[in-house]
């Protein structure tokens, strides 16, 4: 029994199990502030059924909250809500999200009109190249577009998945520290504020900013504790630090 | 499974309680105890089942105190914090109160659920940047296995910033200065709090004249809605002592009877919560910090401020003895005097405060100070102490020039420029004078003696409140009207640079229109 901590009759998750579930919800979230497309409408509702139906154990995250508000909003959409939801989208983001009153690029908070906005696009390409990831040109969303910064933690997640799967501690350690890093430098900085323009209102949008803020926040610490656990219990072990 | 005994659509906080506590308080004694706006609701088995929680009718949506009334130990509060989660609840806003082994005793349940639900009532919700994410034990030795399992996560609640209220912008920094773990910096014109730094000690909201802080579950203002709640219904026989503890503490005492505020460290009670409770009405107050393994200095801050609330009771003609320290565990409750309490009652009335008293935040000092000092009918005295969280300022009537260099330098708006037909007005308000020497640091006649800052509670300065220090003339410009420098600056300008330069120029143009005019 350790001291604070009540033991539950429950078996404990997996840690893979948990990246897993980071993974979809990140990857969710990305498709959400994407402009609506009926078939993307579609598969996101089932995906949130299904999502928001399964693990149970993710109530004991701090994130849960808003995290089961927005699966449950997204859940009850459907294609024919498209024009709505189109007409919502131009509202709040614009057509050109950079001019918008509520961008949702990172250099539209961080330095709108600046000459040195190529310094954040740098930045977060660079991330991308890291991880061997080379983004389109041709699509629509620009690179530090929050959909893309969104999917791109859902890929790392999926790298830490796969190292899980496969009994690699290491990986799975490098491939938090990459998604800590990111979170940090690019969208912990500005979908808080995001979310600040729109948390108060009611729909789609507002609770999906609010499910990110409270994803993206709650995993910069714990990204940082379970990569010091698992250092601190390799080297207890006597195996080498990585 | 329940329905809510009193239906309430403008409930700010929930109470549930198991079986049997509501069969030892029953369902009428606890509507009759709880605030008109707090909703009561049986929850059936919930000291065995937390998952209870979720078959309650709680209004979700909104931030919603609850507090969880159970007999025994319980399922433990991280169990109650996923299970108030998965009912839309935010768990920071959570109270889980263990009322003793069945049979409860009804009447101190009763007691301590209708603190418990007031405090709730203060709970606004928490946002995400308010949890930091930690791993329980589990470090050493552990199994291969053990590592592909996720440890036990606990979240603790760190401070936030409401960036309208902090004034940052104006250079107020206590709050940096107070942190005894470097977790705060200015970004722009706010405070950022660093969680990885941060300990959630709390101190940073004693030292906040603004009450910026947001600290879901140890705001000031649920410390104060608790503290409020026990002066208001006092132990039923006699006067309320009020015993702040940190959360570090359990247990119980000083004195079944004391009111037990629990707090995240003794250090984030100001000496202006010793004295706002003492003027409350409470016959005794006692802080109790958890001693040597404090990592925030809690003990050493407490022992300063309870230093001083004792001088200064005892400066004022009341009792020091109502105020005390406990570092020893002690489980007496301190003497309580009722001719004070009276005295602070009937003060109390005549002056028609409200239950809930201030006792964070710029002014809570001195209210407390003078309505104590009222109620022993005391002259004008005044108490120069260290730890004295008021200060007093003065300025040399012939060195100061009147240039309001201190002005723009006061982070507390203590120091105030004022413009009255014509004349520039210096005025000071000892009341929001928190001692922090900005003032002294910036002036330019400092070597003159122009100002001088006293760490001092001055009664006489503190019932006159504010005053004008000094005044000048104000030189305008003749072309645009806007004003140039106070008369004095420019007679000062005017010594300094001696006869052989003309200084007349400098009394007809503003810079501006100096500048138009070539």
């Amino acid at each position: 029994m350790i001291p604070g901590v009540e033991e539950s009759a429950a078996p404990r998750p997996m840690m893979a199990e948990l990246a897993r579930l980071r993974q979809a919800a990140y990857r969710l979230l990305a498709c959400s502030f994407l402009f609506p497309e009926p078939d993307l409408i579609q598969e996101s509702a089932d995906a949130a059924r299904s999502l928001r139906d399964g693990e149970s154990w993710a109530a004991e995250f701090a994130f849960y909250g808003s995290w089961r508000e927005f699966a449950e909003v997204l859940s009850n959409t459907d294609p024919s809500q498209v024009t709505d939801l189109r007409d919502e989208h131009m509202a709040l983001f614009g057509a050109d999200s950079a001019r918008s009153s509520i961008p949702l690029t990172e250099t539209g908070y961080l330095e709108p009109g600046s000459l040195e906005s190529g310094q954040i696009v740098a930045s977060v390409r660079q991330h991308y190249a890291s991880a061997g990831l080379a983004p389109r040109t041709t699509t629509a969303e620009p690179f530090d577009h929050l959909s893309v910064e969104l999917e791109f933690i859902s890929y790392l997640c999926g790298k830490e998945v796969d190292a899980w799967d496969s009994g690699e501690l290491k990986d799975a350690r490098i491939a938090m520290g990459r998604q800590r890093r990111f979170i940090e430098k690019h969208p912990s900085k500005w979908a808080p504020m995001v979310a600040a323009g729109i948390i108060h209102r009611d729909g789609l949008y507002a609770r999906a900013a609010a499910a990110a803020e409270a994803l993206l926040t709650h995993d910069i610490d714990f990204l940082a504790a379970a990569r010091t656990h698992l250092k601190h219990a390799q080297l207890a072990r006597g195996g080498a630090p990585d | 499974m329940t329905a809510s005994d009193r239906e309430d659509p403008v409930s700010t906080a929930t109470v549930l309680v198991c079986d049997h506590v509501r069969s030892a308080i029953g369902s009428a004694g606890m509507t009759a105890v709880l605030p008109s706006d707090v909703c009561f609701t049986p929850a059936g088995e919930l000291c065995q089942r937390p998952d209870a929680i979720a078959d309650a009718s709680v209004p979700a949506g909104r931030p919603m105190g609850v507090v969880i009334g159970i007999c025994g130990a319980g399922a433990g509060d991280r169990e109650y914090a996923m299970h108030a989660r998965r009912a839309g609840l935010d768990p920071f806003g959570v109270q889980v109160i263990s009322l003793g082994d069945s049979p409860v005793d009804g009447r101190r349940a009763a007691r301590k659920l209708r603190v418990a639900a007031a405090r709730a009532t203060a709970f606004h919700g928490s946002r995400p940047a308010n949890s930091k994410t930690v791993f329980a034990g589990m470090d050493g030795l552990v199994s291969r296995r053990a590592l592909f399992t996720l440890p036990p996560v606990r979240y603790i609640a760190t401070p936030t910033v409401d960036r309208f209220l902090c004034a940052a912008g104006d250079g107020c920094d206590f709050c940096i200065r107070a942190c005894p773990h470097d977790a705060l910096a200015v970004d722009g014109d706010n405070v950022v709090v660093d969680r990885e730094r941060c300990n959630s000690c709390g101190i940073c909201i004693a030292a906040c004249p603004e009450r910026a802080f947001e600290f879901p579950g140890n705001s000031a203002g649920e410390i104060e809605a608790a503290t409020g709640a026990y002066l208001a219904g006092g132990n039923e026989t006699d006067s309320p002592v009020i015993d702040f503890v940190c959360q570090n503490i359990s247990g119980i005492g000083p004195g079944d009877n004391a009111g037990r505020v629990s707090v995240a460290c003794a250090g984030m009670i100001p000496a202006s919560a010793l004295l706002g409770a003492v003027a409350g009405g409470a016959g005794a107050v006692s802080l109790r910090p958890c001693g040597d393994r404090c990592t925030n200095g809690g003990g050493d801050l407490a022992g300063q401020r309870v230093d001083y609330c004792r001088s200064l009771l005892n400066v004022v003609g009341d009792d020091p003895g109502r105020i005390v320290l406990n570092t020893d565990g002690s489980t007496t409750a301190p003497a309580t005097t009722d001719a004070s309490v009276e005295r602070i009652a009937r003060s109390r009335k005549e002056s028609g405060q409200d239950a809930v008293p201030k006792l964070f935040g710029a002014e809570s000092t001195a209210r407390a100070v003078v309505a104590i000092a009222d109620s022993t009918a005391i002259g004008p005295v005044a108490l120069e102490h260290e730890s004295s969280p008021l200060g007093l300022v003065s300025v040399d009537r012939d060195s100061c020039t009147a240039c309001g260099t201190c002005v723009v330098a006061c982070p507390a708006g203590a120091l105030r420029a004022e413009e009255s037909d014509g004349r520039w007005l210096l005025r000071f308000d000892p009341s929001l004078c928190v001692a922090c020497d900005e003032c002294t640091k910036v002036c330019p006649e400092i070597e003159q003696g122009a100002i001088t800052m006293r760490r001092v509670t001055d009664l006489a300065a503190l019932r006159e409140g504010s005053r004008v220090l000094i005044e000048s003339d104000m030189i305008r410009c003749r072309r645009c009207g806007e004003p140039i420098a106070s008369e004095r600056v420019l007679s000062r300008l005017a010594s300094m640079l001696g006869d052989e330069v003309s200084t007349g120029w400098m009394r007809e143009l503003c810079v501006d229109c100096r500048a138009l005019s070539g």
